[in-house]
């Protein structure tokens, strides 16, 4: 029984432990999407985003390369206020048909609460092989932010809290998640074993 | 412990490791099977070679024609509960699909009938062992980590034919020689491997008709499901001669020009030992067979399920000490922690967080010698523990 009872918090407690290991964490995770949002030429993709943690140092963009066609030049700019923070030049051969593309830069200390804006633009690109953005209906970003965590405490805290936000977010599933556990004790009880 | 204690123990834990465990394989699989009503396709083999796009990210299919019609089958049924956007999660090959809101709920539904299969396994092993070994063989097979790993965290479907060959020994042991046989080939019709223990069921000491007509239904069985596909070219390359099945016979001894598969002397060695022990139980040489196997093979996690079964008798009856168990335990998931892939250790934690996915595999923080080095090492532990058991095992009591 004891060997069970260990088991079971430790199956709990095992996403605290691995937690130790991590040197990021998550801020904003925007994921649901319903069409895409194309960039070529003049016609840059923008899109404003506050931060909700300090030392932003990377993101991810979901983004699209149809049928892989589109290998020009893109680059990467992020802006706070006018000023440029941070600027990557990528080739569209990195860009996947629908997929999460990440962009990396160097650590922006005071990221908490401060608004900037992404810009992606393609110049050599056409509308036939425009690479785009995937948004959502009310037109915002398919976006993750990754941070760099203060604390491990915090960031144990932070998984947690977002684990149980994201099983709330789906009713079906703890429905049959919530009677497969109730349904089994019951039945399991009125079974006659012998 | 009470037996319902023990089933419920087991189910609650269960059902804390299937939603929120996540290996990309469960998609890929069931992506391919999901042909099956999406765009009707009776051939897969022959689908995914000539469909391009599909080729990009879903190459082949690997496993004989009833895995994809089963689970074909059920994902169908099971559709209206998965909800609209399952299909494009299906198809999302960005390496974050973890990150769905609705993937606890298609890696519950998905992973949910290899509980049934799971806790049949531990059904037979009740019904088999005696009276005063019931509850530690429960015990033994319901809280094993490997299970727990292999079935649920992976999330592969290897427990079908592993109970369906459990069941086949099982009815052998009672007797029941052509039930035995048609489950045999029922589990080599999901993936392959039982064949290989056919040889071991036909040396044993039962009458000579009853083992041919085991052995003429086992294949039969297996043979009436290819059937349709054996003209496939696609089919044959696939499944019949697929790098997985060939992956067994790597490793070999260079004589001369010819190459020698270890496989085939350990195999022969193993014939060689039930002839001459006939009354050696059959399960000790289904374990040593699997066991010997993945000692010389780079084989994948959820393989273990093949061995599991058999090793709880094996605990039982042959009284196999904890540490020895534990050692082979330690050294399985040290070589899928060698692995290189981080969805077989952190990753796997990928639908709680993505975060997780931030964490590089071990690999990337060794060399490539002390990587060599170390998956050595674990390989040979894995084999010297492998060795100590079917060592123990063969010291069994004759039955």
């Amino acid at each position: 029984m004891k060997y069970l009872i260990l088991l079971i918090i430790f199956i709990i407690l095992l996403p605290a432990f691995v937690t130790l290991m991590l040197h990021k964490s998550i801020g904003l995770n925007q994921q649901s999407e319903n069409h895409t949002v194309y960039f070529y030429g003049n016609q840059n993709y923008t899109q404003n985003f506050t931060s909700p943690k300090e030392n932003l140092n990377s993101l991810s963009l979901r983004m699209k390369n149809t049928s892989l066609g589109n290998k020009e030049p893109v680059t990467f700019s992020i802006y706070s206020a006018s000023q440029k923070i941070t600027q990557l030049k990528l080739n569209g051969s990195n860009i996947g048909d629908g997929g999460w593309v990440r962009f990396s830069f160097d650590k922006i200390s005071d990221s908490k609460n401060r608004t900037f804006r992404l810009e992606l633009s393609s110049l050599t690109s056409t509308p036939v092989n425009a690479i785009g953005v995937q948004v959502n209906s009310q037109n915002e970003t398919a976006l993750i932010t990754y941070h760099i965590p203060s604390s491990k405490l915090n960031l144990i805290y932070d998984i947690y809290l977002s684990f149980f936000k994201k099983v709330l977010q789906d009713p079906i599933f703890i429905i049959i998640w919530f009677f497969s556990i109730v349904g089994t004790i019951i039945f399991v009880n009125k079974l006659k074993i012998t | 412990m009470s037996l319902k204690r023990i089933i419920i123990s087991a189910l609650i834990i269960r059902l804390l490791i299937i939603p929120f465990f996540f290996h990309p394989d469960i998609k890929d699989i069931n992506l391919r099977v999901s042909y099956l009503y999406t765009d009707k396709v009776l051939n897969i083999y022959e689908f995914l070679q000539k469909n391009s796009l599909t080729r990009v990210n879903a190459p082949d299919f690997v496993y004989p024609p009833l895995t994809y019609f089963s689970l074909g089958v059920y994902q169908f049924l099971i559709q209206p509960m998965l909800g609209n956007s399952f299909h494009s999660w299906l198809f999302d090959f960005s390496g974050l699909s973890s990150t769905s809101i609705y993937v606890f709920r298609y890696l519950m539904l998905l992973k949910f009938p290899y509980l049934i299969f799971d806790l049949l396994i531990g059904l037979f092993i009740y019904r088999y062992l005696p009276k005063d070994k019931k509850d530690s063989g429960l015990i033994f097979w319901f809280f094993n980590p490997l299970n727990l790993y292999a079935i649920y965290a992976i999330g592969q479907f290897d427990i079908i034919p592993s109970f369906l060959t459990f069941l086949s020994w099982y009815l052998w042991e009672k007797k029941l020689f052509k039930l035995s046989g048609l489950s045999l080939g029922l589990a080599a019709s999901f993936k392959s491997y039982p064949l290989l223990l056919l040889l071991f069921f036909l040396f044993s000491k039962e009458k000579l008709n009853e083992k041919l007509t085991h052995s003429f239904l086992a294949l039969a069985f297996y043979f009436l499901t290819i059937l349709p596909f054996i003209n496939s070219e696609s089919f044959r390359q696939n499944v019949l001669f697929s790098g997985l099945t060939q992956r067994i016979f790597q490793l070999h001894i260079p004589l001369g020009g010819f190459h020698l598969s270890i496989f085939y002397i350990l195999f022969t060695f193993l014939i060689i030992l039930r002839i001459k022990f006939r009354s050696l139980p059959l399960w000790a040489f289904v374990l040593s067979t699997f066991l010997a196997i993945f000692s010389i093979s780079k084989f994948h996690p959820q393989w273990i399920v093949w061995v599991t079964p058999f090793l709880t008798l094996a605990f039982i009856y042959s009284k196999i000490n904890l540490w020895k168990i534990a050692l082979l335990c330690l050294s399985f998931f040290m070589i899928f922690a060698l692995f290189g892939d981080k969805f077989l250790t952190t990753g796997l934690l990928s639908p709680i967080s993505p975060i997780f996915l931030e964490i590089p595999p071990l690999t990337d923080l060794l060399s490539s010698s002390q990587t060599h080095i170390m998956q050595t090492l674990t390989q040979t532990l894995f084999g010297l523990s492998s060795l100590l058991i079917i060592w123990k095992t063969f010291k069994t009591k004759p039955t």
